[in-house]
């Protein structure tokens, strides 16, 4: 299993190099640019490093057809592989908080996502691509400079549906805080639809998304994993069945708006929820604590491999390059 | 008067960087690149330009609010113009042929560069805000992250409703094709809406998108302009008549489909239009002088100067460099 780190939103054309490039000399295999409607455009963002990295893959993530049509999206991902000489990858994404600032609903989702993937893999310098879809249509399509090798395209699947789907069109698929026994049944169903439709599961990429927040000082560590919290299976019973009890995921439930509070005003301070049933959550959900809960980061990921994760996307927050530190000097080793 | 070029679209950034370069280098102001729907994205490919100039402006020509959001716009302009600290460029154009090829049918283009402008403007100041337009909205529009000058925002316009309204929020207007008596009328137009906003007129940007196919062989320059003939205004209803006769116009009208096989096969022969009338319309609407007879150019662009042009853009097509050193060498030194 590899290792892919997710940056955060606020990262910066330079930042994102200079943080790619760390990455890079460590071996870890890509870095992916969040896509969110307040951050830079996640192409651009990776560009820089395109140009200047060797090694190590880059994409946005996620990017919702609802919000870039297709054949845009093309262009820029094509770009993106090019500068990098075919480095990149994409994951494609039913759509977020990105589609609500720009007024748009999500809706025909997996319609949406299935065009779009035809479109991304259809897309040839020899041959002219004259799509019409449902919803999108492309005519006289054929970018003859898209030469290099094809980037690798993702969908962000957490349902069966979306699965199904990313098991008949995609590279890969991206799950997203999925703890180990959810990701085992997962990747069970998904080996299964791809030999059912006529794919080979070696051939087939599956990360997680998995949160990271483990510092030198603990408490800042706990802190972080407490403000971001509500990003978690945006706390749905799904994601935290696996460890809490049908009492704790009822006050889990009734307190969403506490633990969005703390998201929003970027505060630890989740109210009128159990301190005991935080860290419960966050211990089981992400990676928290201080540099000795390394070992067990590292026996978790073990676990993911054995699930049958091809890589992770480690999702770094505040103090990114030290995280990315210790991932590349603890982590990765352990586990190549 | 400043010199800019329009890079043909399907250059690849290394071949974008070369001819950038040397735009700099010779003292033009800035490099555009026309915005296809199979070419590389427009606005990433500039990104090693950007990283290895200091001075020149770049930007995409045209891109509509109806191929891409005017959020994802505003947000690939930003990301643009902080990497190259500040001298991004854009046209926003109504339509185009990317809009074509993606199946989509406009309709209430004024109104949308206008909303598309206006989306774009409230991004640049970066204080978070909404926008709620007839076409288009957003619920959250926060470019904090922006901190570089701001960047240059064009509207192509022809009509007149365009026009005015371009005057009313645009920072600049990119005509096309348009020759000096009609700059002269569009002053006519805007000048008074300019100078009721506090702007003045003679300063407000007013670019004009330019063929220019000088080369050093008169035949060679206008089989190379016949070529791209179908791609101009001048050939259409409402400008012909700027260039020939009403009977020439007639027959010209009655061939534009050849014009358009000449152009997809990239053929200088147009057939039934006589050779005299194809002469015309080349000696009228673009620059398609030999290398010895520049001053004839020269002349032109003086006229376009006196006309209230304040910048051009020389589209320039087969050979680059010569064109870059040609415009250099000759135009800017006299004009400039």
């Amino acid at each position: 299993m590899e290792i892919d780190i997710i940056l955060n939103e606020f990262a910066s054309p330079q930042a994102a190099t200079e943080l790619g490039l760390l990455a890079e000399s460590y071996g870890l295999r890509g870095v992916w640019a969040s896509n969110y409607a307040w951050s830079r455009d996640p192409f651009f963002t990776l560009s820089l490093l395109a140009e200047r990295s060797s090694k190590i893959r880059m994409g946005p993530m996620a990017v919702s057809p609802a919000e870039l049509h297709p054949l845009k999206m093309a262009n820029l991902l094509f770009s993106l592989n090019e500068l990098s000489n075919g480095r990149a990858m994409i994951m494609v994404g039913g759509g977020g908080a990105v589609l609500q600032s720009i007024g748009l609903e999500r809706e025909r989702m997996i319609r949406r996502t299935r065009e779009c993937l035809e479109i991304l893999k259809g897309a040839s310098p020899d041959k002219m691509t004259n799509y019409t879809g449902e919803i999108y249509k492309v005519y006289g399509y054929k970018p003859e400079w898209y030469t290099d090798t094809p980037p690798l395209i993702y969908f962000g699947s957490n349902h069966p549906q979306s699965r199904k789907l990313s098991a008949e069109l995609a590279d890969g698929l991206i799950t997203s805080d999925f703890v180990v026994p959810l990701m085992k049944d997962f990747v069970a169903s998904t080996h299964a639809e791809l030999k059912a439709a006529g794919r080979k599961p070696a051939d087939f990429r599956i990360s997680n998304f998995w949160a990271w927040h483990i510092k030198e000082d603990p408490q800042a560590s706990r802190a972080e994993a407490r403000r971001e919290l509500m990003l978690r299976g945006w706390l749905r019973d799904k994601y935290f069945a696996p460890f809490l009890d049908e009492d704790e995921l009822k006050i889990m439930r009734d307190h969403e708006q506490d633990f969005l509070n703390a998201f929003l005003r970027g505060s630890d301070i989740i109210e009128n929820v159990p301190a005991e049933l935080v860290d419960k959550m966050i211990e089981n959900i992400s990676f928290v604590g201080g540099l000795d809960q390394i070992d067990a980061a590292i026996d978790t990921l073990r676990q993911f491999a054995e699930a049958g994760l091809t890589e992770i996307a480690i999702r770094v927050h505040d103090e990114p390059a030290e995280a990315i530190r210790l991932i590349g000097e603890r982590v990765w080793p352990a586990l190549r | 008067m400043r010199f800019d070029v329009i890079l043909y679209s399907d250059l690849s950034a290394e071949d974008m960087v070369r001819y950038g370069k040397l735009a700099e280098e010779y003292g033009l102001g800035g490099v555009w690149i026309a915005n296809n729907y199979d070419t590389r994205d427009a606005f990433v490919n500039f990104v090693p330009l950007a990283m290895q100039t200091k001075r020149l402006r770049m930007g995409p020509i045209a891109i509509s609010p109806f191929e891409l959001h005017p959020v994802k716009m505003a947000h690939s302009l930003l990301t643009l113009n902080e990497i190259a600290t500040g001298r991004a460029q854009l046209v926003v154009g109504g339509g185009g042929g990317t809009a074509e090829n993606l199946g989509l049918k406009p309709k209430h283009m004024v109104r949308a560069v206008r909303e598309c402008v206006e989306i774009i403007n409230v991004a640049i100041t970066g204080e978070p805000c909404g926008y709620k337009g007839e076409l288009y909205s957003a619920g959250w529009i926060d470019a904090r992250w922006a901190q570089q000058p701001r960047p240059m925002v064009y509207v192509g316009a022809n009509g007149p409703k365009m026009l005015k309204g371009a005057a009313r929020y645009a920072d600049g207007i990119m005509l096309s094709d348009f020759g000096p008596a009609r700059v002269r009328s569009v002053h006519d137009m805007i000048d008074p809406i300019l100078t009721s906003s506090g702007r003045d007129p003679a300063s407000y940007p007013l670019n004009n998108f330019w063929a220019w196919h000088v080369q050093e062989d008169h035949a060679a320059a206008h089989r190379e302009a016949r070529i791209y003939l179908a791609v101009r205004g001048t050939i259409y209803p409402d400008y012909i008549g700027d260039v020939v006769d009403a009977d020439d116009a007639a027959i010209v009208a009655r061939h534009l489909r050849e014009f358009l096989t000449a152009y997809q096969t990239k053929s200088p022969v147009i057939k039934g239009v006589p050779d005299e009338i194809l002469t015309r319309i080349v000696d009228h609407g673009v620059s398609a002088s030999t290398i010895d007879n520049i001053e004839h150019e020269v002349e032109r662009m003086r006229n376009f100067k006196d006309a209230g042009l304040t910048e051009i853009a020389l589209c320039i097509y087969s050979n680059p460099e010569q064109a870059i050193r040609l415009i250099g060498e000759r135009l800017v030194p006299a004009l400039g």
